[in-house]
């Protein structure tokens, strides 16, 4: 081997690697297994599809995405080091020294593959439609490319830390459905519906971790059942915490409760094919709902109203005149309906679902409130899977939904406040907002940040006047575990039910 | 029928049928109106057994329950009868391919287990108790079914029968004036049995959030919702389980008490 | 022997109608497997995506095209792929199966032990405190709903004394004292309703069987009043508890739905419901086909010995 600097330096660095991976090999031999009770199955291992939240908890511990968020909702890399708008169309990204669980590196190959992947026809990607705008990828060299836009697009390091972004091995899904991911830990074991085991993948990137010798995932679909298995001790930690179940967690002195209070949102969206065309009227459903009733109720006072559209007070999008604009006011909301021409009532339909408790008592909730203003509503609730299919299909005045945000972009609400985006079950349709969706796609290809908090402001004073959807109230998100459990720390607000990319430091003492 | 009634079972079955049809007659509180400031609120003069986690009034909603329980599920079992008797009978009378064909459709939805096909149809028409009803009927047509046509089969040989027969009579008015009254016993035991079944599968289906639907109160939902809050609020949970199995444990006294009436030994059956 | 063929043809006929009429129900049944995929916890996908992902399942096929495969599939003895993930339906009703059947299984034999011994003991002193107290726990056991019973025990023995764990379940091969813990709640649950049934019959039928004169030859001849007990009269009065013991159990197979929710047990009802949640087309034939199967299987059987034993009915 002719001696030259490269192969010299080739050389250390090796030796360095193997130096780093025997200490960290050492200290990476945990001796506990953390068993957690996951509320559903996952239902399947494919990757990139969205498998709900549980599912992204076992996506979060085997995968890894380019950028994540952080405890304060800020986005640091993951599997990306470094990130620049090098030109206004193009983002050059540069990766860490990370390795996927066999040992082999990340490359720009395998983010190039893995974006192709998710942009092929069929493919099912949460992602699919949000990554549309990017045009392509330029692999610099083995460590750094660069994302192609067509406009200038403000929102790509948001995309990166989308959930079910996971940068997987090249070609892995060929072999296992999961493909190969570079998360703290891999799956050892995994029964349909029993349970999953998952191993340390020893080639984690992040110095000392994972600190366990193992997790093992154990679905418990009902939720009592799911509480008294953490009570009992047959699991260490629990998602989805039930609202009915917090008070409880909260005191037990074996159990910690980890919560944020304002999580995912239940709100109203509005089909503009009947009555509801009518903004007065939209409004007047806004001002009738007592919120605190709901959050107190429904949700056993783990929640927050929500007054206003989700935008976390930490992030420079938030605005204070703007974030109360759906208070009770019966009188304003009958003198709109008079206004309307309806101060004799008005019967409109009203389509939830059964089979999920908070979505039907949201909706008895409101029936019973928006009577008092002389609005009858008359209940629509079938099963989830057919209230979906009605959902699209355009049937109801309007809906009770429930969801949460997947990033802190303030672009990130627009699918929700944009009624003339594609009809879908949880979508307002039917109705237009003059030049919302202008100041939307205003703000997405707006790089100076002044200048799109400006945008999101002007946007939101139309949300303001024209009521699209209605909030109703956050629900808390929570996750429970023994007080053996070290290492829990969760994403702020409405990202929180995805607080598990931050589960890597998940310990047992 | 009337000795039927003078037994403990049937007294205390009265009892139920006035404490759920007579009772909501009087200005009891109405079993939706929402009060969230007082929910948990213990008994009062006002609740007698306390409100719930919206501040329904408790006992409202354990006696509208029980209506809607017992009507919908006598709905059912009178439907079932109705359709499962008149094939049964034409079945037995007629004989040939409509009686082939008639039992086959039977054993079909015998094939899905009961909460099974229930299941499937509420989803295919929705839940509620305008589907509860053809529903659960649907469940139990193939039981009438089969009762009304062995008792046919063993009434139709005999010699009252080949009698009327002889007189002249039209198939009708054999089938009902002859053969109808003289199955009637087999038949009521059945329709008691059938109605308890119903009440079962109806607050199973309900748990499931799949039979009556909110803000209707039902309880197969009260004890699906009070379960999670069992820890704090133990009663909501008691009372509608203590509703859901004396009212069931009475029909079924009933029913024993019907067979035993009915039961030509009447040595058999507890 | 024409009989016998006939039977069984009846029976094939039989599975036939209820596959045709659980795909075609299954397939008018509003919601869209391939929306619900794309829509976990809320998503809300691109109706372009949930399109193009309907032409990848096959979904968009006519009706009659769809159906002719599934039979020319179910006659090579396959179940489909799973729509939600794509895993083959028959190795998963394979896994699932057993779970339920010992579940089942477990409970019967519970009940057994139960029904049996007490049925014969009130049918000997029919007047005694005993036999009054059994009818009237038969009475209530017979009453209490599964998922009520079943909520009531998760309560007592798991959160109130914590004697048992809640629910789950672990394989046996990996943990086989925490399998049985496991077992004994849904068990336990299924087999006092069913307890209270075995015992009604066992004792109507001991009464029954009593006061015939081979029981009192028997006894006449001298021979222990134990013997005679178990010997020959429960011997005879066993067949219709066999009978409606089996056809229980047969009800029980896709009927333990609330059972397996309450106790988180993954068994074949559980699949079924996911499936019908879901929308998952094969999941659901696939699951109703096996059940279905077996139920008419073992109504096949028991008409199979009432023939062999009853040549009456041979006609």
């Amino acid at each position: 081997m002719k001696l030259n600097r490269r192969s010299l330096l080739q050389v250390a660095t090796a030796s360095a690697a193997l130096v780093a991976l025997g200490g960290r090999f050492a200290q990476a031999q945990g001796t506990e297994v953390l068993r957690i009770g996951l509320s559903t199955y996952p239902p399947h291992l494919r990757p990139w599809v969205n498998v709900g939240y549980s599912g992204h908890l076992l996506c979060a511990l085997i995968n890894r995405n380019l950028i994540n968020y952080d405890e304060a909702g800020q986005l640091v890399g993951d599997l990306a080091e470094s990130w620049t708008n090098d030109t206004p169309t193009s983002w050059l990204f540069t990766l860490r020294d990370a390795k996927f669980h066999d040992g082999s590196p990340v490359t720009a190959a395998d983010v190039e593959w893995t974006l192709a992947q998710i942009a092929s026809d069929g493919s099912g990607a949460y992602m699919f439609d949000a990554l549309k705008p990017i045009t392509g990828i330029e692999v610099v060299d083995e460590r750094s490319f660069r994302i192609m836009t067509d406009a200038p697009l403000a929102t790509v390091p948001a995309l990166m830390a989308y959930p079910f972004l996971s940068i997987l091995k090249a070609d892995s899904t060929d072999d296992e459905e999961q493909g190969i991911g570079a998360g703290p830990y891999l799956i050892g074991y995994a029964e349909k519906g029993v349970s999953i085991d998952l191993e340390p993948n020893k080639h984690y990137y992040k110095e000392g971790l994972p600190p366990l010798k193992g997790i093992t995932i154990t679905p418990y679909v009902d939720e009592s059942a799911r509480v008294a298995a953490l009570k009992a001790g047959d699991v260490d930690l629990i998602d989805y915490v039930p609202w009915s179940a917090m008070a409880a967690v909260d005191e037990d002195e074996a159990l910690d409760l980890h919560k944020v209070d304002a999580g995912a949102f239940m709100y109203l969206s509005f089909n503009g094919s009947g009555v509801f065309a009518d903004p007065r009227l939209r409004q007047a459903v806004a001002l009738g709902l007592r919120r605190d009733e709901f959050v107190e109720s429904v949700f056993f006072g783990y929640g927050a109203e929500m007054t206003g559209l989700p935008r976390s007070p930490s992030s420079p999008y938030y605005n204070e005149a703007l974030a109360s604009i759906w208070g009770y006011d019966p009188d304003k909301a009958k003198a709109l309906l008079k206004e309307a021409g309806y101060e004799n009532g008005l019967e409109v339909s009203l389509l939830s679902t059964s089979q999920y408790s908070m979505h039907r008592d949201v909706a008895v909730l409101v029936q019973a409130q928006l009577a008092e203003i002389g609005i009858k509503v008359n209940l629509t609730m079938p099963d989830w899977a057919t209230k979906v299919n009605l959902g699209t299909k355009g049937v109801g005045d309007f809906g009770v939904q429930g969801i949460g945000l997947d990033n802190l972009d303030p672009d990130g609400v627009t699918t929700l406040i944009d009624p003339s985006l594609s009809p879908t079950y949880l979508r307002s349709r039917g109705f237009e907002v003059e030049g919302l969706s202008e100041l939307l796609e205003a703000g997405r290809s707006e790089l100076d940040e002044a200048r799109r908090i400006e945008i999101y402001r002007q946007a939101d004073e139309l949300v303001a006047a024209a009521t699209p959807v209605a909030g109703i109230c956050y629900r808390a998100t929570g996750f429970a575990c023994r007080k053996e459990v070290t290492g829990l720390t969760m994403l702020p607000d409405q990202l929180s039910p995805f607080s598990s990319v931050l589960f890597d430091k998940l310990n047992l003492s | 029928m009337k000795k039927a009634f003078k037994s403990p079972p049937g007294i205390l079955l009265l009892a139920i049928l006035a404490l759920a049809f007579i009772l909501p007659l009087f200005p009891l509180p109405d079993p939706l109106a929402i009060d969230v400031d007082a929910r948990y609120a213990g008994p009062s003069a006002a609740h007698l057994l306390g409100q719930d986690e919206y501040g329904r009034d408790l006992m409202s909603r354990l006696i509208h329950a029980m209506r809607s329980a017992i009507v919908i599920s006598g709905g059912a079992a009178l439907l079932a009868a109705i359709i499962g008797v008149t094939i049964g009978i034409v079945a037995g009378y007629v004989r040939g391919i409509s009686e082939a064909l008639s039992l086959r459709v039977m054993d079909v939805i015998l094939c899905f287990p009961p909460l099974l096909l229930a299941m499937l149809a509420a989803t295919l028409y929705g839940a509620g108790p305008k589907t509860l009803v053809p529903v659960l009927a649907l469940v139990f047509v193939p039981s009438f079914t089969r009762v009304a046509h062995a008792s046919v089969m063993t009434v139709r040989g005999q010699e009252y029968v080949d009698a009327v027969k002889l007189m002249g009579a039209s198939a009708p008015r054999i089938i009902f004036r002859t053969i109808l009254p003289n199955i009637a016993g087999p038949l009521f035991v059945q329709f008691s049995f059938v109605v308890v079944m119903s009440v079962v599968l109806e607050s199973g289906l309900s748990y499931l959030g799949l039979g009556v639907l909110p803000p209707e109160p039902s309880l197969g939902m009260m004890i699906g919702s009070a379960r999670a809050t069992f820890a704090d609020q133990p009663w909501l949970l008691f009372a509608p389980c203590m509703a859901l199995v004396v009212l069931v444990l009475v029909l079924n006294a009933f029913c024993d008490h019907l067979r035993h009436v009915f039961d030509p030994r009447n040595g058999s059956g507890a | 022997m024409g009989w016998f063929l006939r039977r069984v043809a009846q029976s094939l006929l039989m599975l036939w109608v209820v596959i045709s009429l659980v795909f075609l129900s299954i397939n008018f049944v509003p919601g869209d497997p391939a929306e619900l995929l794309l829509a976990q916890d809320g998503g809300s996908p691109d109706p372009i995506m949930v399109e193009m992902l309907r032409e990848e399942l096959g979904l968009n096929r006519p009706m009659l095209e769809q159906y002719t495969r599934k039979m020319g599939d179910l006659l090579q003895g396959d179940l489909g792929t799973s729509i939600v993930d794509g895993s083959p339906v028959g190795q998963e009703v394979m896994r699932r199966l057993p779970r339920t059947l010992e579940l089942i299984g477990a409970a019967g034999i519970l009940s057994l032990l139960i029904g049996i011994p007490a049925g014969v003991l009130s049918a000997l002193r029919p007047r005694s405190l005993f036999s009054r107290i059994a009818a009237l726990l038969a009475g209530t056991a017979q009453s209490i709903p599964v998922f009520v019973l079943g909520t009531l025990f998760v309560i007592l023995f798991a959160t109130v004394l914590g004697w048992l764990p809640a629910g789950g379940f672990t394989p046996f091969g990996r943990d086989p004292g925490r399998h049985m813990m496991l077992l004994i709640l849904p068990a336990a649950t299924i087999a006092l309703g069913l307890s209270a049934i075995v015992f009604r019959i066992t004792r109507a039928s001991m009464l029954d069987v009593l006061p015939l004169d081979f029981i009192r030859t028997a006894r006449a001849k001298g021979v222990p009043a134990r013997r005679v007990i178990i010997r020959h009269a429960l011997r005879n009065a066993l067949m219709p508890v066999i009978t409606v013991f089996a056809l229980q159990l047969g009800g029980l197979l896709a009927g333990t739905v609330l059972v397996e929710t309450v106790f988180n047990w993954p068994g074949l009802s559980g699949m079924l419901v996911a499936g019908v949640n879901a929308r998952d087309y094969p999941v659901v034939t696939g699951v109703i086909v096996v059940v279905s199967a077996f139920y008419i299987g073992l109504n096949l059987l028991v008409d199979v010995i009432y023939g062999l034993t009853d040549p009456r009915v041979r006609k």
